[in-house]
């Protein structure tokens, strides 16, 4: 068995020969018919080996077929269609070798038809076979309306329309069915269905394969096609295999609550209870959210490389922040200058890509705080150890971007609370060695015990004596 | 003039060259001329990949390592059972097929050893700790613990070099030479790869190759602060050669080098120039950053009072703190003496004290400079130990010999999930139960913060293309922030 498969997965390198040599040997006969030229004898013998070829490849095929996983009425159509073939062959080789000896008044046109006859077997054969391995609509996916009506098929059903409620999401055209359809339908269908698994319909997922079920309401472990997806990727058994794309995490996030919800099929979101988790697992792989830890700015063209070599130039440090991701990361802390004006008025010509800016111990003044403001994609700002105060933070309203604040050894006072307010989207912000008092800080974080805002201030027992205001 | 003999031995010269530099642009190019290509780009700074894989959680890396193999079993896996069963023997199916080391292998017995120290459990997160780490225990909230990790190698110094390289056999680059061939440097006036062994520490001796760069262009090695009043020799210009004439002097060469690699075109007289200029760079950037004077008192006293005397594991871990204030890419600190064969309970308890107080400030002191958020902190050794006594075990007295099978680490910071605990051992303390962490699975990780693909920062050298995690390596996702 496993070497008649070894053998059989040769059909799909072996078919191209056929395909080849016969296709040369038609268009040369045609050529030679219709352009009234010399004809080789070479191709009496180009007729044979397509013959031959043909031979091989449809017994590879038969042995390939015996490994099973194919729908069989396609194997028939396949198999029937390549006999012709086969057949087709044989008599041109016959005819055309016999060709040389009589002469009739016929002969240009049984040429035509024979050669023809050939082609049309030969497109025919290769395209039912090739429907087994992509699936049969793999050809006309992609097709405009009219070719597609012009090859039968229905125009493309107009796409659900996009999810913009989570409750309105159905589970299963809006969540299940587009994962499946996106990394498994490929093997897993109608024609083709490897390991018995087809997951083109809810019914037949619910069947399962030669392995057993591929889901089990609530139980994940049983589930076949969950455990499948979820094992090393290096592993033998792991899905998609053969090196397709695996599934996402989100997308793995999502069939796992499905199974864990028990499978519901025919019903809206907003009719099932969903915890946190499942809420946002299931907002992200409708595109509601963005995914955690997925770059939150919008994309961006790279910055230039004059512009790259005039910051540089200006002392900062030039990084773009990753391939994907073309806004740009600035540190001028390690120059050794202060900040000057002419250094601020260069950087203002990077304000579109300035994402994480380090100004740190560079003399920063309140006035050029003032300009910073322009930086609306900051997401991470780095003042610590300079001469500022909270005025100069109040500047900085509008940074709505801004989830990291560094303020260390500053001069921030008490009022430096009441420009937070500005500031929406700070998660973390430092202000140890500071004029905060802990008063304040106390006060501040009592009114705003459910903030999302982290104060990391002094630590006031440890600097004892020596930060005493 | 130029006579007929010099005239043929520069025109063959010239041929030389310039097939040398066919060969060199075909196949070499990418791979030795981190320094030399595309010059627009400034990859000096930005690393051979010019840009991160993906954005990184952590920009800089300060990786405490515990050279010996702390027992597991007196710092932070807290196993009762082991003091349940002192001194009865090691069940074998708990042992398995585990090899032990000739140090051990022909002892008659093999005692359980209950540690001797007391655990509780500490903050929110309710981590075990043992009493000998007290200041570590303040801080649990903001460490990550790996309980579940494991090595292939059982001696010290393959085990060194496995973690360090990703490879038990010496010669391929170290962490933090990858990471500065990828990456490049926030700051040009320091290397970006900082090495301190601790002087209070001894022990299993360490080598210079634990830095080194491997078969990656010589300018990503690991530079060594000595410990001591002096981290870098011969900063200050000698005396009667003022700084300008130091820097004509500098400018001369420097074309010399260039006119020697436009013969040979070998690319390590380009890391030559590279080093020299960085050396110049570092007569002004080094004092800056070791002068401890601007210090306040409290810096010292959080950090514990070794940190006044240069060359202490607490001194350097102030130093790193500077460093990373600094933008240096990966600083490493080595502190040996944590191989205790025998008499361990003394012996683990004087390394804790020489280390606990520092490491934990480290962290506290990043954490309230806002730099805890870019900067990983990590915390380990190179294995764990047996939870069998090597030698005698008594009331008061036992040892631990080598033990790849489990080992304990944390790391802090730089986009790692704060205040948790991933993997478990069995309550023997021998054999992983849940979640196994391998070495290359902890690189692939650390790359991956520090946003590098560690299946794509690779190297062709010999014909093949190395990476840090050769051909294994798994993220650990579920400890990422």
């Amino acid at each position: 068995m496993d070497l008649i498969q070894f053998f059989g997965r040769f059909h799909v390198l072996v078919l191209h020969l056929p395909i080849g040599i016969l296709l040369m040997a038609a268009v040369l006969e045609l050529y030679a018919l219709f352009f009234n030229k010399q004809r080789t004898k070479t191709l009496q013998t180009i007729w044979l080996w397509g013959a031959l070829s043909a031979c091989g490849a449809a017994l590879l095929g038969y042995l390939l077929s015996l490994g099973g996983g194919y729908n069989a009425d396609a194997v028939f159509v396949h198999k029937a269609f390549a006999f012709a073939v086969i057949g087709c062959a044989f008599i041109c080789w016959f005819y055309f070798c016999l060709l040389s000896r009589i002469s009739s008044k016929f002969a240009p046109f049984i040429t035509t038809i024979l050669c023809f006859g050939q082609l049309f077997l030969l497109f025919s054969t290769g395209h039912y076979g090739a429907n087994m391995t992509h699936g049969s609509t793999y050809l006309f996916d992609y097709a405009p309306d009219p070719v597609r009506k012009l090859a039968g098929l229905e125009a493309h059903p107009t796409p659900r329309e996009k999810v913009t409620d989570l409750a309105q999401a159905h589970v299963y055209l809006d969540l299940i069915g587009p994962v499946l359809e996106q990394k498994c339908v490929a093997c897993h269908n109608d024609d083709k269905s490897k390991g018995k698994l087809n997951l083109t319909r809810l019914d037949s997922l619910f069947k399962g394969g030669q392995s057993g079920p591929a889901v089990v309401a609530g139980d994940l472990n049983a589930s076949e096609l969950y455990r499948r997806i979820t094992l090393d990727s290096h592993d033998k058994k792991f899905m998609p295999a053969g090196g397709k794309p695996p599934l996402s995490d989100i997308q793995v996030k999502t069939l796992a609550w499905w199974i864990e919800a028990g499978l519901p099929q025919d019903k809206l979101l907003g009719e099932l209870e969903l915890d946190d988790t499942a809420r946002s697992i299931l907002a992200t792989q409708l595109g509601l959210q963005a995914a955690k830890g997925s770059w939150p700015l919008a994309k961006t063209e790279p910055l230039s490389q004059t512009l790259a070599d005039e910051l540089t130039a200006a002392g900062f440090v030039v990084k773009q922040i990753s391939q994907d991701v073309a806004y740009i990361d600035l540190d001028y802390s390690v120059s050794r200058q202060a900040f000057t004006d002419q250094a601020l008025e260069v950087l203002l010509k990077a304000k579109d890509h300035v994402a994480w800016l380090n100004l740190a111990n560079s003399q920063v003044s309140d006035p050029q705080l003032a300009a910073l403001s322009q930086l609306t994609h900051l997401i991470k700002l780095r003042l610590e150890k300079n001469p500022i105060t909270s005025q100069g933070i109040n500047h900085l309203a509008g940074l709505d971007q801004l989830t990291y604040l560094n303020l260390y050894k500053t001069k921030v006072d008490d009022q430096v609370f009441s420009a937070l307010q500005q500031l929406p989207a700070l998660k973390n912000l430092y202000l140890t060695e500071t004029l905060v008092s802990e008063q304040a800080l106390t006060q501040w974080q009592q009114k705003n015990k459910t903030s999302s805002l982290q104060v990391i201030a002094a630590n006031y027992d440890l600097m004892g004596q020596n930060n005493e205001k | 003039m130029i006579n007929r003999r010099q005239f043929l031995t520069r025109a063959a010269q010239g041929l030389g060259t310039a097939a040398l530099a066919g060969a060199t642009d075909l196949s070499l190019a990418k791979d030795l001329s981190g320094l030399a290509m595309q010059p627009e780009q400034r990859p000096d700074l930005n690393g051979i990949l010019g840009k991160p894989h993906l954005p990184a959680k952590a920009k800089r890396v300060i990786y405490l390592f515990q050279s010996g193999g702390p027992s597991q079993l007196e710092t932070f896996d807290y196993k009762p059972m082991l003091n349940k069963m002192h001194g009865q023997e090691l069940p074998a199916e708990v042992r398995g097929d585990q090899v032990l080391t000739g140090m051990s292998a022909q002892q008659s017995s093999l005692p359980l050893a209950g540690s001797i120290y007391d655990f509780a459990q500490y903050g929110d997160s309710g981590a075990w700790v043992s009493e000998l780490l007290p200041h570590t225990a303040k801080i649990v909230d903001d460490l990550c613990f790996v309980k579940s990790m494991h090595t292939d190698q059982i001696n010290h110094d393959p085990a060194i070099t496995f973690l360090q390289t990703g490879f038990p056999i010496a010669g391929r680059p170290s962490i933090g030479a990858w990471l500065n061939y990828g990456l490049g440097t926030d700051n040009n006036n320091l290397p970006g790869f900082i090495v301190m062994v601790s002087t209070n520490g001894g022990g299993q001796p360490l080598y210079s190759r634990l830095w080194g760069n491997g078969f990656l262009p010589s300018i990503h090695q690991g530079v060594q602060f000595r410990g001591g009043k002096e981290p870098v020799l011969y900063l200050n210009n000698p005396k009667g050669l003022s700084m300008d004439l130091r820097s004509e002097l500098m400018q001369h060469l420097r074309k010399l080098n260039e006119a020697e690699y436009a013969h040979w075109h070998d690319q390590e007289i380009k890391s030559r120039i590279a080093q020299m200029e960085m050396a110049e760079r570092m007569q002004s950037s080094v004092p800056d950053v070791t002068d401890f004077s601007d210090e306040p008192d409290w810096v010292f006293e959080m950090y514990g009072p070794d940190s006044r005397k240069p060359g202490t594991y607490a001194a350097n871990c102030l130093l790193a703190r500077r460093l990373a204030e600094r933008n240096v890419k990966f600083t490493q600190l080595y502190h040996q003496g944590w191989d205790q064969h025998d008499y361990l309970p003394g012996g683990i308890k004087n390394q804790c004290k020489k280390t606990d107080q520092a490491s934990a400030a480290l962290v506290t002191d990043l954490k309230q400079r806002g730099l805890l958020e870019d900067t990983l902190v990590v915390w380990g050794g190179e294995f764990g130990r047996t939870n069998y006594s090597q030698g005698k075990l008594t009331a008061t007295n036992y040892g631990r010999d080598h033990h790849p099978g489990c080992f304990t680490m944390w790391m802090a910071g730089g986009g790692v999930k704060p205040g948790m605990s991933y993997g478990e051992t069995d309550e023997f303390g021998y054999n992983i139960t849940k979640n196994p962490v391998h070495v290359h699975d902890f690189q692939a990780t650390l790359l991956h913060l520090m946003g590098i693909d560690h299946e794509k920062l690779t190297y062709k050298y010999q014909g093949r293309r190395f990476r840090l995690t050769d051909v294994h390596g798994k993220i650990i996702k579920d400890i990422l922030a």
